[in-house]
């Protein structure tokens, strides 16, 4: 195969570039309209033309209002802010329970993990309405508290964890187990180490969480400052509608940022599910 | 003290600002949010009882509503019958009151318009019917005039809007005609009003009948009409994007409320405001009503909100400063007196107020009082919705008056 | 790893993730459970009143209950098969190893970062009828303009084809590390054997995939179920209650109705069809295994 011709490769290779293309053609898309004077962006879809996609000149402008006068920014540096203190904050929560639940004897250990997993079943809008209860409960409506703390235990990330833990030879514990170390010890010296992939892919999960998440924030949050990214591009459409280019800019913006981090970590966020292996 | 209010936040922190200033030991702190978001917040906030909420604004036909779930405390104590029939004007009061009691005060009401771009008129060379216009003033005498006898009917429109739609290879750049709050209940109302056909029954809890009734039927079937057989709406446009069309030129005849003309003018728009059509067998039919303030029930400061309510409805300098931030007509008496009188309002576009006055006092007609009523919005916008997209009126209308059947039988427990 | 001390230290270490999923995930649960049995009372003005039953039998008694059911399962058959054959289809082709791989995974990868709101805004925009970059594509090839959202046949279709798009890449990694694991002597080693490549699938990639496949499987469906944001953000529930699914009917009456009641019965609803359906997906697939 490796010295087929590269003409028997070409249908193959027109296959995955219509599939890129789905993917990437409405973003494209999105990234030449935010680029453009707002009268311009309808003009040339319909009837459809090669200029819808491909502008002669750069407009910047959108990108600056959304910041200086839509207040934009806010909005960014409050997702990142949650998405980051979450992230610190459940990498540790779960990667010690994945760590407990995979190195661990006790009794009850199949029972919790069957549950945690479970829980992992009911997605944040079957509980929205009574979590809101519970959250304004403990007076944290309207605050960060609200944003973050919810979000931080994720069964799907314990089971990573676990999994991943559970690859890693018991040899090697045992060892260290026989010089005298404690279970401290152990996990700072021999699993920590190892942990690179799954710490790496763990914080992309929830990262990517907390960065796309639209429904609780809606729900919890009130003031113009707390508001995340999500909601508050959902309030472009409600308010400047007209303003195609400022939502094609904001969420632009919105949809990059994790790439940024996404993209050149991809490495590390593939090895790190593998990993876990899934093998039960 | 927390007052929840609705998406026109600087306008509110002028009404506050002033209040404060009168009040100095007395502090407001205000939490806005966008329409939607509004509702569902009261909703959640009531419904947990919160503590820190002592005023909200209540949209008027939710009066009902909120006073049935037990979300507004009173406000006998602070207004008598007379002081009340005194100060606003008529369908106001009216629509604040439940089961006799006084449950919350109108900020103030809204009013319908008919907007036609001269322009696009002139271009195809069509009359334009009479109103208002740039280039002459009036007095409010001479806007009844206009208001009783010089008014288009809905077909006239239909015939205007035929005429001046532009459509070429399928695709249309120029529409007749155009609503501001598309399929919602509050714009289309004045369409059934005007064939004298109500939407509920007189207990606020029926629908089967009415709904459905004749009347609306031919109401219903003429709006989707305008979008399915004549062409002359656009579909999928929503009643935000509705009125930039207008301000963009590309709708020749715009029916929506009075707050779009201060919107208008800014953009530079040719236009004119004339009184709003009616059906031709029927009689002219206005959309009104607006905020109210009510009291929240769990209030820890009663007294205080009182005093904030007698300020910003009741009061005369409270109510100027807000009618003169938010613009929308006054639902004191004594203001659309000052109104009339002022020379200010004798030229355009403020003379819009003026016939707005005629409306408020002449062809307008509340919504529905039942407690029910967010349902029967809801279900309207969607009914609405699809005979937008071609559903055949009748089997809408009747779905919907079974539905909401069901959900009145719950409250004729 | 068995000392005595160890059981402590494991309760001790679990603690904050057990306090987390049980405030935020099972106590709301319960509650759920708990306020779909009560309702509010006319009568009372507003109290909560214990209901029993009451909210579940006005539910089956609601002809929009019922559209909103079929709705929701006609929405799940379709978008969860289809989601995890798209993802691996994506994850085969992105397993392939020959010159510019590298670069189409990249362009697979990009819906990553679009959100379920933006993708739904974008896709709004994209199927408008009038004047709409997809009627327009799809005019060039000579087919009729298409109403897409505002057409009570087309619309739920058009938000299957957006959840599709936006989450078949995130489903694709998954199924794409599962491919990776298998090592490639098992290929080689059939190649040599002379089975074809469809053989070759369904004898070494489709068993030993099982598992992510599994996953994929049970966690796309438990999202799907509850997918209602783009219904939420495109067509209420419209046209013609067409893509009204169970949870967009949950937030009306609970957010919208101030029904919280019926919200509650209706939620409790979905999650009985999501357990059950997620148990009947591992039934099957572990059942396979044992063969």
């Amino acid at each position: 195969m490796k010295n087929a011709i590269w003409g028997v490769r070409l249908p193959l290779h027109l296959l995955y570039i219509f599939v890129g293309l789905l993917f990437v053609l409405p973003l494209w898309w999105s990234l030449t309209s935010s680029l453009r004077p707002l009268e311009e962006i309808f003009k040339y879809t319909s009837p459809f033309s090669l200029k819808a996609l491909f502008l002669d000149r750069l407009d910047f402008a959108a990108y600056f209002t959304i910041f200086t006068e839509r207040g934009f920014g806010v909005a960014v540096l409050n997702s990142a802010f949650v998405a980051a203190m979450t992230v610190l904050g459940g990498l540790i929560i779960n990667g010690l329970a994945g760590f407990v639940f995979a190195v661990f004897q006790f009794p009850g250990r199949q029972f919790l993990f069957f549950v945690t997993v479970l829980s992992f079943l009911v997605p944040f809008e079957a509980i929205s309405i009574p979590l809101y209860n519970v959250i304004k409960l403990f007076g944290w409506i309207d605050s960060y508290y609200a944003l973050i703390v919810p979000g931080l235990a994720n069964g799907v990330v314990i089971f990573l964890f676990r999994q991943f833990f559970s690859q890693i030879p018991r040899e090697l514990a045992e060892a260290a187990r026989m010089d005298g170390a404690g279970w401290l010890r152990i996990l700072w010296n021999i699993y920590l180490p190892l942990s690179k992939p799954v710490i790496i892919s763990a914080g992309l999960l929830i990262f990517l969480f907390q960065w796309e998440s639209f429904l609780w924030p809606l729900i919890c949050t009130r003031s113009e400052n707390l508001k995340v990214i999500q909601v508050a591009l959902a309030g472009f459409q409600q308010r400047y509608t007209t303003q195609w280019n400022e939502l094609f800019a904001a969420s632009n913006v919105a949809t990059v940022i994790p790439l940024f981090i996404l993209l050149p970590l991809q490495r590390f966020y593939i090895q790190g599910v593998t990993a876990a292996g899934f093998k039960g | 003290m927390t007052l929840s209010d609705n998406t026109w936040p600087a306008n509110v922190k002028k009404a506050v600002a002033a209040f404060e200033a009168q009040n100095p030991d007395i502090k407001i702190q205000l939490d806005t949010y966008p329409f939607r978001d509004l509702f569902e917040t009261i909703e959640v906030r009531m419904k947990a009882q919160d503590k820190d909420v002592d005023l909200i604004s209540v949209d008027v036909p939710l009066v009902a509503s909120y006073s049935v779930r037990g979300y507004l405390a009173p406000l006998d104590a602070y207004f008598s019958r007379d002081q009340i029939e005194k100060t606003w004007i008529k369908a106001s009061w009216q629509a604040g009151m439940y089961n006799g009691h006084f449950m919350a005060a109108p900020q103030n009401t809204s009013t319908q318009f008919m907007f036609i771009n001269r322009k696009l008129f002139r271009d195809a060379g069509i009359e334009p019917p009479k109103g208002l216009t740039g280039d002459q003033t009036v007095t409010y005498d001479q806007v009844a005039q206009i208001a009783a006898n010089d008014r288009w009917t809905w077909e006239q429109v239909v015939d205007a809007a035929k005429k001046l739609t532009k459509t070429e290879n399928g695709r249309t750049d120029v529409w007749g005609f155009a609503f501001d709050q598309v399929s919602r209940l509050y714009q289309l109302q004045c369409l059934g009003d005007s064939l004298g056909a109500t939407l509920v029954g007189p207990d606020g809890l029926t629908a089967q009948g009415y709904f459905n009734s004749p009347g609306w039927l031919k109401a219903a079937q003429w709006y989707g009409d305008l979008f399915n057989k004549w062409k002359v709406s656009p579909k999928n446009v929503t009643p935000d994007e509705s009125p930039s069309l207008f301000s963009g030129g590309k709708v020749a005849i715009f029916v929506g409320g009075e707050w779009n003309v201060g919107r208008f003018k800014e953009a530079g728009v040719d236009f004119e405001v004339a009184p709003i059509p009616y059906f031709k067998e029927g009689k002219p039919a206005s959309g009104t009503g607006s905020w109210h303030v009510g009291i929240s029930k769990n209030s820890q400061h009663q007294a205080e909100a009182a005093k904030f309510i007698q300020f910003l409805c009741a009061s005369d300098a409270g109510a100027t400063v807000w009618f003169e931030a938010q613009g929308q007509s006054p639902a004191m008496i004594a203001l659309w007196s000052k109104i009339s009188a002022d020379p200010k309002f004798h030229a355009f576009p403020d003379d819009a107020y003026l016939l707005g006055d005629y409306e408020a006092q002449h062809t307008a007609v509340p919504r529905p009082l039942t407690p029910a009523y967010l349902q029967l919005e809801d279900i309207f916008a969607s009914t609405y919705e699809d005979i937008r997209n071609g559903v055949d009126p009748k089997e809408a209308l009747d779905g919907a008056a079974q539905r909401l059947d069901v959900f009145f039988a719950q409250f004729k427990r | 790893m068995t000392y005595r001390r160890s059981a402590w230290i494991a309760y001790l270490l679990l603690a904050p993730a057990l306090v987390c999923l049980a405030v935020f995930r099972l106590w709301p649960i319960a509650t759920t459970l708990l306020g779909s049995l009560y309702s509010q009372s006319i009568m009372q003005a507003g109290k909560d009143v214990f209901v029993g039953l009451n909210n579940y039998t006005q539910l089956f008694r609601d002809p929009i209950f019922w559209q909103s059911l079929w709705v929701t399962i006609k929405l799940n058959l379709v978008i969860n098969p289809l989601q995890v054959f798209i993802a691996l289809l994506l994850a085969i082709m992105a397993n392939q190893r020959f010159r510019g791989t590298g670069f189409y995974r990249l362009l697979f990868f990009i819906p990553l970062g679009v959100s379920v709101p933006i993708a739904s805004i974008l896709w709004r925009i994209m199927l408008d009828p009038n004047s709409g970059l997809a009627n327009s594509l799809i005019n060039l090839a000579g087919i009729p303009s298409q109403p897409f959202l505002i057409s009570k046949d087309q619309a739920l279709w058009c938000i299957v084809a957006i959840a599709t798009w936006k989450g078949a890449s995130f489903w694709m990694i998954f199924l794409w590390a599962g491919l990776q694991d298998i090592p490639r002597q098992l290929y080689e080693a059939a190649r040599i054997d002379g089975a074809g490549g469809i053989s070759r699938f369904f004898r070494i990639t489709f068993p030993l995939l099982r598992r992510p496949l599994l996953f994929v499987l049970i966690t796309d469906t438990a999202v799907n179920f509850l997918l209602f944001v783009p219904m939420f953000l495109l067509t209420r529930g419209g046209p013609s209650y067409s893509t009204n699914v169970l949870m967009y009917e949950a937030y009306k009456s609970g957010f919208v109705y101030g029904d919280m009641g019926r919200a509650l019965a209706l939620v409790m609803v979905l999650l009985v069809l999501v357990i059950a359906t997620v148990a009947m997906q591992f039934r099957l697939f572990s059942q396979e295994e044992a063969n």
